[in-house]
């Protein structure tokens, strides 16, 4: 399973696109906006039903969301001991070096500039989908 | 018992009525038994002992069985009156008394003795007080001092008590002691006279006493009135005449001596006198000499006295000279009676000579005949001596008035021509001596100068005094000059003025350095005073407040200099935060000066001022201060402000436009890439070119928000300074920027270049702005050669970027780097119109310079030069 916190509804589609394109999209999950990622996330409100423990494989994190921003998000699941092993990946159209700091330190594990040009945009999905379902190997145990 | 007793006893009720009396009562007072019974005590009391009575009656009737002791007087019945001393007890309350007892004994016998007493010891005492001469009173056994009277108190200087404890031994001075020990002082006979005694007073000083005794009674004992008569001063008047006497009878025996004397005083004077004196009789034979002509010819009296002639004393010279010529000499003394200073040389026994002058008086007979010279002889080498003294003295003057660095001349006091000028006037002046001398100051000065110095010489000469002329103008050859001058008039024997001396010392120099330091001052005085920032000058110490300029009473909001003078800061309330002030001091006496600070203070009205200060340590009088230079930036601090909001702003829209801009355009391109692949056969060949120009154009826009974002970023972004590896970095850029396929295209030309001091990130861009334009620019050529290299010029060296590609027109050379300005269509050449923006931006902000030269289609080359590690302007990395 991938979980997409995307809000913008264009980016999302450009998103699953580029990713079904790959064949990456068994399982995608969209949300649009970090409250609701974190409901579900923890098994809150309307997901109360689900397993927190149902982890997704690799989760693409927008951070300028309305709400509760990325950066938000990304804090609360580093923190938490049951989610803090999910790989998150940010991608966002910010090149801000705060943005980028402040995510390294907040443990995100990939950090990606979406690029204007969709072809840039398609390969940068499409690798990174392929890098955490396929090539990396997460914690045992899970 | 009551009945037989002597003593008088009395019973009285209480209200003191006498209601019993013994036989006693009647016997000595007078009145019958039946008389007094009924009587109050009082009708016989003698007045002065009524009140006393009722007070004891009163404590009596109070206090029943109480004793108490009485003394009182009755009047008899013959008139006189009885004293009585006795008890009184109150038996009221005793049954079958009932009374108050009076038991009284006649005591009027005693009372009258004791009168009689005590008017005796009043008149002694009144004699004793008031003896002008000292007495004292001496225990015999312990010859301690009884009592003293106030002459004694006064003259010896101690208080009564003092004397009190003391004995006659403690009056004596030590050399008297031992005689006070053995003497007997037991009276014998009236007035006693135990002769002169020497007393020592409490100030120390030593008197002489005649001392009479008397045996007296003092109260029960035996002892002596001691009577001590100060005859000091009439002793002193004695010796004085003693003394007078004696000087009289010296003085009597002096003079006598003085005129027996006179007679060995001749003697001597003629024996020991300076000069030599000697007479000849009338065969020219010695007949008396004195002493020190002997002394002089070594010879003694017996030797000479009628055995030499005049001719055997003189050299054999002075000998043959003398007798070649006596007769005409001779006679001619004959005839005048004397000769005056007539030169001979004299021989000493041993063989030496000396030159002497004689002069010689003729003792002549009546009849005019010659009996004998009396002549003196004066030693004529001492002022020979002088002679050749005197011209060796002019010799070392010369040379000193020569030598001497200071101008010194000589003038006549008559016509005031200069007479002497030594060297140093020669060179101050510049006139040779010979053309100085025998003129005057007309001959040489404007008149008037000549004026002044002949005035001065004038008043000097009338008023025979030094002067010193502290500075006096004078033309000279070599322009003008300074002079201190003393100038000193020289009299001759007679006191008249002859000469006047004047020695001067070049002070030109000093003068114009004077000059230099007044104008020096006047320039800081004026810079301080008109100076714009706002000046002051502390004391080290505390920080007290010597002068202020107007321009810190402005900034400070205070009226009048008098309101700040000779206080601190502190005091003035002018400090924020008193910590800065310690720190100053702390920093002042690390380094001596303090530059630019930026603190905060108060103004007088108690507004905050932002101010940038420095502070230098000077010495003003020799004593330590600080110049503090204080200048308001509250201006500037304000806009610093404003300028942090509008940069947060700022911030905060490039935020906005690097987010929220690019993601709509990655729709835009997103869908219509997806248009071209998924719907590729619906549409045709004009859609899909439509297709390419949207997505080219957003892809464009995208470039165009990057590098705007990259502008504005480097506005805030600081300097992260290291030496940077030039070479490195053009490679690494290069490498980036040359695609493939263009390798064998472009010919790049790269020579060694020299490390700078830079931001890495920022440089690098600079050079990849720069090669990327080449490159772009060239493209359109076969051979595209791009040169990367450097020069050195004034000390700077001089990066260059070369290309020979499309070049661009001078005449637009401003719009070159310029936001947004383009040289060329992007139909010819893409591009932001940022690029060389952001160059110029980096070197900007590094303080160094970019510029630029080019012609259209040859090519363009430019150039940056960055500042050597020491001009780095650290303003820009704050």
């Amino acid at each position: 399973m991938i979980l997409l916190i995307e809000d913008s509804p264009e980016d999302a589609e450009l998103t699953i696109m580029a990713l079904k394109d790959n064949h990456l999209c068994n399982d995608i999950i969209h949300l649009e906006d970090g409250a609701e990622a974190l409901d579900f996330i923890f098994a809150k409100g309307k997901y109360s039903e689900r397993n927190v423990l149902d982890f997704p494989k690799v989760i693409l994190l927008d951070l300028k969301m309305p709400k509760i921003g990325g950066l938000e998000v990304l804090r609360q699941i580093k923190m938490d001991e049951r989610t803090k092993l999910i790989p998150i990946v940010v991608m966002t159209s910010s090149k801000e070096e705060s943005d980028i700091q402040e995510s390294y330190k907040l443990g995100v594990n990939a950090y990606v500039v979406k690029p204007v040009g969709f072809d840039a945009f398609a390969k940068a999905v499409a690798d990174l989908g392929l890098f955490w379902l396929l090539v990396n190997q997460p914690p045992s145990g899970k | 018992m009551v009945e037989n007793t002597h003593d008088i006893i009395s019973l009285s009720d209480k209200e003191g009525k006498i209601i019993y009396a013994s036989p006693s009562f009647e016997k000595l007072i007078g009145y019958p038994l039946k008389d007094i019974v009924g009587r109050g005590n009082l009708t016989i009391m003698h007045p002065d002992y009524a009140e006393d009575s009722m007070k004891a009656y009163e404590t009596l009737i109070n206090n029943p069985g109480l004793i108490i002791p009485r003394t009182n007087r009755f009047r008899k019945t013959d008139g006189e009156y009885i004293d009585l001393e006795g008890t009184a007890v109150n038996l009221l309350h005793v049954e079958n008394v009932n009374a108050i007892v009076n038991n009284y004994r006649d005591v009027t016998a005693r009372k009258a003795a004791e009168k009689k007493l005590e008017q005796s010891e009043k008149k002694y005492r009144h004699i004793f007080e008031s003896s002008p001469m000292p007495m004292f009173v001496v225990d015999m056994t312990t010859h301690k001092y009884l009592d003293v009277n106030e002459a004694a108190i006064k003259h010896y200087g101690y208080s009564r008590e003092e004397l009190l404890s003391m004995s006659a031994k403690d009056l004596r001075p030590a050399e008297e002691v031992q005689r006070f020990v053995n003497t007997d002082f037991t009276v014998k006979g009236e007035n006693y006279n135990i002769g002169l005694w020497k007393h020592k007073k409490k100030d120390g000083t030593v008197i002489d006493v005649e001392m009479t005794l008397n045996q007296v009674h003092f109260g029960d004992k035996l002892v002596n009135l001691v009577l001590a008569n100060d005859i000091t001063e009439q002793h002193q008047a004695e010796e004085k005449i003693l003394q007078m006497n004696e000087e009289l009878e010296e003085k009597v025996q002096v003079r006598t001596s003085e005129l027996s004397g006179v007679l060995t005083e001749i003697k001597d004077l003629y024996n020991n006198a300076p000069c030599g004196y000697f007479s000849v009789d009338s065969n020219i034979y010695i007949s008396n000499i004195n002493q020190t002509l002997l002394d002089w010819l070594g010879y003694t009296q017996e030797e000479v006295i009628g055995k030499m002639k005049y001719e055997d004393m003189l050299s054999p010279e002075s000998r043959e000279n003398h007798l070649s010529t006596f007769e005409v000499v001779f006679a001619e003394y004959i005839e005048k009676g004397f000769i005056n200073d007539m030169e001979f040389v004299f021989q000493r026994k041993d063989g030496t000579t000396f030159p002497a002058l004689v002069n010689s008086m003729a003792v002549l007979n009546e009849k005019g005949e010659f009996i004998q010279s009396r002549s003196t002889i004066f030693d004529n080498t001492k002022h020979k001596r002088a002679e050749d003294n005197l011209k060796e003295n002019n010799i070392f003057l010369d040379t000193v008035i020569e030598n001497i660095p200071n101008m010194l001349f000589v003038k006549d006091a008559k016509d005031l021509k200069f007479v002497r000028f030594n060297k140093a006037g020669e060179n101050l002046l510049g006139y040779k001596h010979e053309d100085l001398i025998g003129k005057n100051d007309y001959d040489f000065f404007p008149k008037e100068e000549a004026d002044f110095f002949t005035g001065k010489d004038r008043e000097i000469i009338n008023k025979g005094e030094l002067v010193d002329i502290k500075e006096e103008k004078i033309t000279t050859v070599s322009g003008e000059k300074w002079l201190h001058t003393f100038k000193v008039p020289v009299n001759n024997k007679d006191g008249k003025p002859a000469y006047l001396i004047g020695i001067s010392e070049d002070i030109t120099l000093r003068k114009e350095h004077e000059e230099a330091i007044r104008k020096s001052n006047e320039l800081f005085s004026n810079l301080f005073n008109y100076n714009p920032a706002a000046l002051t000058i502390n004391r080290e110490d505390d920080g007290r407040i010597i002068t202020c300029n107007n321009a810190f009473l402005d900034l400070f909001g205070f009226s009048s200099k008098e309101e700040v003078i000779g206080k601190s800061s502190i005091e003035l309330n002018l400090q924020v935060e008193p910590q800065q002030v310690e720190d100053n001091m702390e920093a002042m006496k690390q380094n001596d000066f303090i530059k630019d600070k930026e603190i905060c203070i108060r103004n007088k009205q108690g507004d905050l001022l932002w101010v940038n200060t420095s502070i230098l340590k000077i010495d003003i009088d020799d004593k330590p201060c600080f110049l503090s230079v204080t200048i308001d930036i509250t201006a500037r601090k304000h806009a610093e402000g404003q300028l942090k909001i509008i940069n947060s702003e700022l911030e905060a829209f490039t935020y906005s436009v690097s987010h929220d801009l690019r993601a709509p355009l990655r729709s835009i391109d997103g869908f219509a890439q997806v248009l071209q692949d998924k719907y590729v056969d619906k549409l045709d060949d004009e859609a899909k070119r439509y297709m390419s120009i949207v997505m080219n154009n957003a892809k464009k826009m995208a470039q165009l928000i990057d590098d705007l974002l990259m502008f504005s970023r480097l506005g805030k972004q600081t300097l992260q300074k290291t030496m940077l590896d030039m070479n490195e970095i053009v490679h690494v850029v290069c490498a980036e920027l040359i695609k493939p396929q263009d390798i064998q295209k472009i010919e790049l030309k790269i020579q060694q270049l020299p490390t700078v001091s830079g931001d890495r990130s920022m440089i690098k861009q600079v050079f990849a702005n720069l090669i990327g334009n080449s490159i772009k620019y060239s493209s359109k050529k076969e051979q595209q050669i791009i040169e990367i290299g450097y020069n050195v010029k004034n000390n700077e060296t001089v990066y260059y970027v070369k290309d020979n590609g499309a070049g661009f027109n001078m005449e637009y050379y401003d719009k070159l780097f310029g936001v947004f300005q383009r040289l060329h269509s992007a139909k010819d050449f893409e591009g932001t119109g940022v690029g060389l923006s952001i160059v110029h931006r980096i070197l900007t902000k590094h303080g160094g310079n970019v510029w630029a030269e080019g012609k259209v289609n040859e090519g363009a080359t430019f150039y940056f030069s960055l500042p050597k590690e020491d001009k780095i302007d650290y303003r820009s990395l704050k």
